[in-house]
């Protein structure tokens, strides 16, 4: 079971691998679980079991013997609190009174836009800027002086401009999701190797054909790379806005419960927000790979 | 065996590379012919400048004096009259072997529409092209996928596909072992001798200019590179690798060509 080692960590494969395997018998299961101990992806899955359970009990042995603060949940108090909030995700009783749920879509949505929003300005202006050295020499100071420049700043001017709470929303997840986009845009379009172009100037191809055939491709891993930077920085910059526009959303939710000192149901949110936030990088993760081509 | 009239001239070409604070002086009054049908090779040391004229050839780089003539009209900029095949292969690597080639198809006049000039569809051109390549069965693949021999011979198909006037290749088979080497030099004769299609191709491997060419360019060392002979190769054809062993006039060639190229000067001066 050596080659266990190289996929280990991905698991696959890892407990099933095995040679053919003696049929079960009641002598051998020992030896079964010996030959499981073996593969790395189940060791790991053992120490993961092994550190939640520990955590859990250091932390509700701390809450229980008045360790800290009395504000403080104990994990099968926030496990309740889960289920709790959970079990009902989509109810709506009102402004003040939506499932959880409903939060998690309203921020999701607003992400969503704002980040498709910047997307469709970064890219096509990444393209622009790449392609010329002249347009990017121009550009360059805009980039340098905006781009460090917190997302959250212009919440403000968001709210003086637009004058709703959603549209703000959306336009601080646009200004966060639009530099790692057009960064990565102009970084790929302008490290395609020179002989690809070479290759389409001798074929005589068309500007328009090269930009679709050439370029885009070339460039495109790279792209998705700052769509994944992006939506990382989208999810986390979508939690403090709501946070100061309040009304629906994943970010006023938990601000909501500090007002109401539900320290459990914060980090229900917590976890949920972490797993969201996963499952998204997860997914541009997959499209990125789906998009890398072999340098050969 | 070719025509009298020159076909692609290169007319005192001088290629001096300027960058901020320094000028490289690669090339000096090259003069350059070869004739319509004609196998040319261009063989030199190292970093003469080869790749350069190629380049200049194929309207890649421009020349800072001289001219550039392709069946007598002035060359301005890269074009499909002339077939590049370039060392790197420069497949691109989000295309199938096939779609590579159409793609080469599809940039001609035709444009994307499916149809080629020369009638039937391009997948099917293009298949033709591989066949002719003996790659029929790697269509599908991609370009990491297949060796670099075969990489090689699809960069020799997607040439082929735009039917230049002349074809230009740098060290077509410098990144491969010898007996790969070896094999596409035959099947790059066969293929040549279906339609004799001008060739100017550098090579830094003596063997392969005498097997492959009618004539062969020397080029003396860099900076300031000039032409230092043109050979022309009387051997007749076809021209067996190991039969060749025997031929006096193959090995009296060999030995001249290593006298020009191997670095004497310097072993003197040190
Ligand atoms: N773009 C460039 N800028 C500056 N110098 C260059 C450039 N391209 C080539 N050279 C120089 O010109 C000389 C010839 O290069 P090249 O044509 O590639 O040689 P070869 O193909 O004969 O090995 C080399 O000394 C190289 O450093
Ligand atoms: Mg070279």
């Amino acid at each position: 079971m050596r080659g266990d080692r190289l996929t280990g960590v991905s698991g696959r494969g890892g407990l099933y691998s095995a040679e053919p395997r003696p049929q079960p018998s009641e002598q051998m299961v020992p030896t079964a679980v010996a030959q499981l101990w073996k593969s790395q992806a189940f060791r790991a899955a053992a120490l993961f079991g092994g550190l939640v359970l520990a955590l859990w009990a250091i932390w509700e042995a701390a809450v229980r013997l008045h360790v800290v603060s009395q504000l403080v949940p104990a994990p099968s108090e926030v496990a309740a609190s889960a289920v709790e909030l959970l079990k009902n995700p989509f109810y709506d009783l009102g402004v003040n009174d939506a499932g959880i749920g409903l939060h998690l879509l309203s921020s999701l949505r607003r992400v969503m836009v704002g980040f498709a929003l910047a997307v469709a300005c970064a890219v096509p202006a990444g393209f622009w800027i790449g392609m010329s050295p002249v347009i990017a020499k121009a550009v360059d100071p805009f980039v340098q002086v905006l781009r460090p420049v917190s997302p959250l700043a212009w919440l403000p001017i968001g709210l003086a401009v637009l004058k709703d709470a959603d549209r703000t929303a959306i336009f601080v997840i646009f200004i966060s999701s639009v530099w790692p986009v057009l960064l990565n845009t102009i970084f790929g379009v302008r490290n395609i190797p020179s002989i690809y172009l070479d290759v389409s100037r001798t074929l005589e191809a068309g500007r328009w054909t090269t930009i679709r055939k050439v370029i885009w491709p070339a460039a495109l891993p790279s792209i998705l790379t700052g769509m994944r930077v992006s939506m990382g920085i989208a999810w986390l910059v979508i939690i403090a806005a709501e946070m100061m526009i309040g009304g629906r959303g994943i970010g006023y939710f938990i601000w909501n419960e500090w007002n109401n000192l539900n320290l459990a149901n914060m980090f229900v949110c917590i976890l949920l927000i972490g797993s969201v936030g996963m499952v998204l990088d997860r997914l541009f993760a997959y499209l990125e790979r789906r998009v890398r081509y072999e340098r050969s | 065996m070719s025509d009298r009239k020159p076909y692609l001239v290169m007319k005192q070409v001088t290629k001096i590379f300027r960058s901020k604070r320094t000028a490289y002086h690669a090339l000096d009054s090259v003069d350059l012919e070869v004739r319509k049908g004609e196998f040319v090779s261009l063989i030199g040391p190292s970093g003469c400048g080869k790749s350069t004229l190629l380049n200049i050839a194929a309207g890649l780089i421009s020349p800072t004096e001289g001219s550039v003539w392709l069946d007598g009209k002035p060359v301005t900029g890269p074009g499909r009259d002339r077939g590049m095949v370039f060392q790197s292969h420069a497949l691109f690597p989000w295309m199938t072997v096939l779609e590579n080639i159409v793609f080469a198809l599809e940039c001609g006049k035709g444009g994307a529409a499916g149809r080629s000039e020369e009638g039937g569809w391009k997948e099917e051109v293009a298949r033709r092209y591989l066949e002719r390549v003996q790659l029929a069965h790697a269509a599908d693949k991609r370009p990491h996928e297949i060796s670099g021999g075969m990489k090689q011979r699809v960069g020799i198909a997607r040439a082929m596909a735009v039917q230049p006037k002349v074809f230009l290749l740098d060290e077509p088979f410098g990144a491969l072992d010898a007996l790969t080497r070896s094999s596409l030099q035959e099947e790059l004769v066969r293929i040549w001798e279906q339609d004799r299609r001008t060739v100017l191709m550098v090579t830094h491997d003596i063997e392969e200019a005498i097997v492959l060419s009618d004539t062969i360019v020397v080029m003396t060392s860099g900076p300031r590179a000039k032409v230092r002979e043109v050979l022309s190769v009387d051997i007749p054809r076809p021209r067996d690798k190991q039969a060749l062993l025997d031929i006096p006039e193959y090995r009296h060639m060999k030995k001249e060509l290593l006298g020009m190229l191997l670095p004497k000067d310097s072993a003197v001066s040190t």
